[in-house]
């Protein structure tokens, strides 16, 4: 049993060691507050997926009421805390939501944001708001078996795994909402048991995805072997890419909600039940929770609401099945489709960096009196 | 649950905690077993599976009662026909497929293993007329939890004999400290290392079927092997070291591969129990029949060659149930009787003085190794490729891309195996306790932030397949 406990006083010094080198290089982790993901510049989804489930934990730790934002790369941007705070200085947003997410990875997040409780007294008067739009109800199976946003090796795999479910595997029971530690262990131990992992944050983002990959990117793999003494001794290097002007506005969004289009995959226009009903589930179990739930359905330009063949069908889905959230009063809803104008978007569905306290001010002031009431610390 | 994991740990702790409370009698008889189908439960992808595994046992168990009771040759090669039938059904191989419901018998982990295990049991009782095992001792041998995903492979002589001291084992410090010591390098060999060639393997791998690179082809040939070995030991190491915790003493699979100067030294030094189960079983058996059928003193040397071609062929045909593992027995089966062939030739020509001293120079030694692993690394591509790929390699590489290939690649091993030859000596050094519980806790805190940093997705043994 000794050399046990030496062995485990071992792992402990070097795991303090890494600490150490690590912070004494790159400072020591802090997490954001009010909490928010977004990342400057926008890296990966990946990188913001691990901020969620590494900050949402201290949500918990909120003094006052908290409005929390639960959606894709529009409520991040069009969110931000910041401009919230500034349409409303006594409020107090957390943001966090991840771009490209879908319904199913909406509530991954909510699972890690609220594992730790909130004060009883600050859940009454607290508010999530999810923040929906069409691309949000893509199935799981396109939207996380797409090689487009998914890493080549996660596709081999037959499993789906969201960005969060992805970083989950960095600690996998901890992070991940599924594990069965996550589920029995108490708030506060999970908590305790992400926050072992917060040192690693800042180097985590220089890393490459597997230190193989520095291998890898050599050219020297794909060389000729008979030419191999060129590309040694050649000292020619490769000219710097052309400029490429910047494309008008409307031509940039059209080509990105032609994108949209394809990414909701086949058959156009036909938005499955699967992501409707975990949506459904998902209020309920918020509700469970105690908290309020804002559902928004987030601003788009007028052009693309008429010309995407998903966003009616979209709008009718929705409305039948927020009508039954509605009538037991579980939810407030909040339609901001047409509330921005065409001039407040960078592109098909983002606001551009002015527009986006107006997107803060469109969604405050259509708040129903109970929510901004308690944000704002009243009752 | 996989042996690398948090679940493993919970499973492990829990069976030594019932093998040490247990009264020592029920310990042989009832714990082990018991702990046996927890871990078959856990680790097969089905309870069909494990269902299936169980019904291959029974079908054992009734074979020795056959043979036990019918000793005559002709029963004895029905009774060895039929288990291997059945093996064959089960394994799904595509030459059995015009068996009934071939393709929808359960998929199993470990199944190569079990018949490796009963053969030799089947074979030992029809010539040792005492050994009569019961079903339990049957079940513990052929599923033995530690060895049931990819081995050792044990005889069950040395099996029983070891679990009939179960009741009376009681873990020294010694005994305890050495299991820790080499399950902790497991974990480090499998979860950081295999972890990381495994990548630039697959990364490699993609590459090379996307074009004619040989470069890449050869960098991806070494990676596999690379990769497969610290899979492969590192596995070896966690499942001998958690059996001597339950008074097992499994047998050594690996013994300084790198240090191999050829064909047949390798696999004497690789996966050491599969081959000399391969040599006692086949082999032997096979150059016995040849040397009875032909007596002649002048074929002696043919009767080793086609020994060596039919039992390494039969070795590539063990691994897996595809077209591509007949491939890989016969490259197998070509480069161990190549090198047999050269065997014999060079001590004829030079006598076994100059052949020594030739043996003895760097330089040939180097070389030597060199083309050794050229062609391990070569033999080994339909473990990782399939035919269909291999195909599109040999039509899109065509001879030259190939031979190129191989060429960078014996270049390569011819500047690097020195290194790691050298090192391969004198690792891993004998340390006293402190220094190894340093170590030991260094790659524990290694394990926590590789796996932190650099998350893997999937990661089944490669062996596991098998």
């Amino acid at each position: 049993m000794r050399y046990f406990g030496l062995t485990a006083l071992f792992t402990v010094l070097a795991s303090f060691l890494l600490q150490a080198v690590i912070v004494s290089t790159y400072g020591w982790p802090s997490v954001p507050w009010p909490v928010e993901v977004l990342s400057h510049p926008r890296v990966s989804f990946a990188e913001e997926a691990r901020r969620a489930i590494f900050y949402s934990p201290g949500l918990s730790k909120s003094k006052q009421p908290i409005i929390v934002i639960a959606g894709a790369s529009a409520a991040q941007e069009g969110f931000q805390p910041r401009s919230m705070q500034a349409v409303m200085p006594d409020l107090l947003t957390h943001n966090i939501s991840v771009g490209g997410a879908n319904i199913s990875e909406v509530a991954q997040l909510i699972e890690h944001a609220f594992k730790s409780k909130l004060d009883p007294e600050l859940t009454n008067n607290s508010a999530l708001v999810l923040a929906l739009s069409y691309a949000m109800f893509v199935p799981d199976q396109k939207r996380w078996r797409d090689p487009i946003f998914v890493p080549p090796e996660a596709i081999k795999q037959n499993e789906i795994h969201t960005d969060v479910a992805r970083e989950a595997l960095r600690c996998p029971h901890a992070c991940n909402s599924g594990s069965y530690f996550f589920r029995t262990a108490p708030g506060w131990l999970v908590t305790l048991a992400k926050e072992r992992y917060l040192f690693f944050q800042p180097i985590v983002r220089h890393l490459p995805a597997h230190p193989g990959d520095l291998l890898l990117r050599k050219s020297v793999w794909k060389q000729d072997l008979l030419q191999l003494h060129k590309a040694f001794s050649s000292t020619k290097k490769p000219s710097a890419a052309p400029v490429v002007p910047q494309e008008p506005y409307l031509v940039l969004a059209h080509r990105q909600m032609d994108f949209l289009t394809d990414y909701m995959g086949q058959p156009r226009g036909v938005l499955h039940d699967e992501q409707f009903d975990k949506l459904d589930a998902l209020i309920d179990t918020v509700r469970a929770l105690g908290l309020r739930v804002v559902v928004v359905d987030m601003p788009l330009p007028s052009w693309h609401r008429e010309k995407s063949p998903f966003f009616a069908p979209y709008q009718t889905k929705l409305q039948a099945r927020m009508e039954k959230h509605l009538q037991d009063g579980s939810i407030i809803f909040v339609d901001l489709t047409a509330a921005i104008p065409d001039d407040g978007f960078r592109d098909s569905v983002h606001p551009n960096a002015d527009a986006a306290v107006h997107w803060a001010g469109a969604l405050i002031n259509r708040l129903p009196h109970p929510v901004s009431q308690a944000v704002k610390g009243g009752d | 649950m996989t042996i690398t994991s948090w679940s493993f740990i919970a499973f492990l702790a829990v069976s030594i905690l019932a093998f040490s409370l247990a009264p020592g009698r029920w310990r042989a008889n009832y714990v082990f077993p018991v702990t046996t189908i927890v871990f078959m439960l856990l680790v097969m992808p089905s309870l069909a599976a494990s269902l299936a595994v169980l019904g291959y046992v029974l079908l054992l168990w009734l074979a020795t009662i056959a043979i036990s009771k019918w000793p005559m040759r002709p029963v004895r090669t029905i009774v060895l026909s039929v288990v291997l039938i059945v093996f064959g059904w089960m394994k799904a191989y595509d030459f059995l497929a015009f068996l009934p419901l071939s393709g929808q018998v359960p998929v199993t982990i470990g199944l190569s293993y079990m018949l490796i295990r009963s053969m030799q049991l089947l074979v030992d009782i029809a010539d040792t007329p005492s050994l009569r095992p019961n079903f339990v001792q049957i079940f513990s041998f052929t599923t033995s939890w530690p060895s049931l995903i990819a081995g050792p492979i044990q005889r069950y002589q040395d099996f029983n004999g070891q679990v009939s001291t179960m009741e009376s084992f009681r873990p020294s410090t010694e005994v305890v400290f050495s299991a820790m010591m080499r399950m902790v390098k497991g974990f480090f060999f499998v979860l950081v290392l295999a972890d990381a060639t495994k990548h630039v393997w697959l990364g490699l791998q993609d590459i090379s079927l996307a074009g004619a690179y040989p470069i890449a082809l050869a960098g991806a040939q070494a990676a596999f092997l690379i990769h497969l070995f610290f899979d492969f030991s590192g596995y070896m190491h966690i499942v001998i070291g958690a059996a001597q915790l339950f008074g097992l003493q499994l047998p050594e699979n690996f013994e300084r591969p790198w240090q191999s100067k050829s064909f047949l030294e390798f696999w004497g030094r690789w996966h050491m129990t599969m081959s000399n189960w391969f040599k006692t079983y086949v082999f032997n058996a096979v150059l016995m029949v040849l040397v009875k059928r032909w007596p002649s003193a002048k074929l002696s040397d043919l009767h080793g060659v086609v020994a060596f071609f039919l039992t390494f062929f039969l070795v590539g045909l063990w691994h897996g149930t595809t077209w591509a593992f007949v491939l890989c027995g016969f490259l197998l089966g070509i480069g161990a009787s190549a090198n047999q062939v050269y065997r014999n030739g060079i001590r004829r020509k030079l006598g076994k003085k100059r052949l020594e001293m030739l043996a003895g120079r760097k330089l040939y030694s180097i070389a030597a190794a060199a083309l050794t692993f050229t062609y391990i690394c070569f033999s080994v591509i339909p473990l990782w490729l399939s035919i269909a790929q291999i195909r599109n390699v040999v039509i899109s590489y065509k001879l030259s891309g190939l031979i190129a290939a191989e060429v960078a690649l014996f270049v390569f091993l011819l500047v690097t195996l020195p290194g790691v030859q050298r090192l391969s000596r004198s690792w891993p050094p004998s340390l006293p306790r402190l220094q190894a519980a340093m170590v030991a806790g260094f790659q524990c805190a290694a394990i926590d932030a590789y796996v932190f940093l650099f998350p893997a997705i999937g990661g089944a043994f490669f062996y596991e397949q098998f």
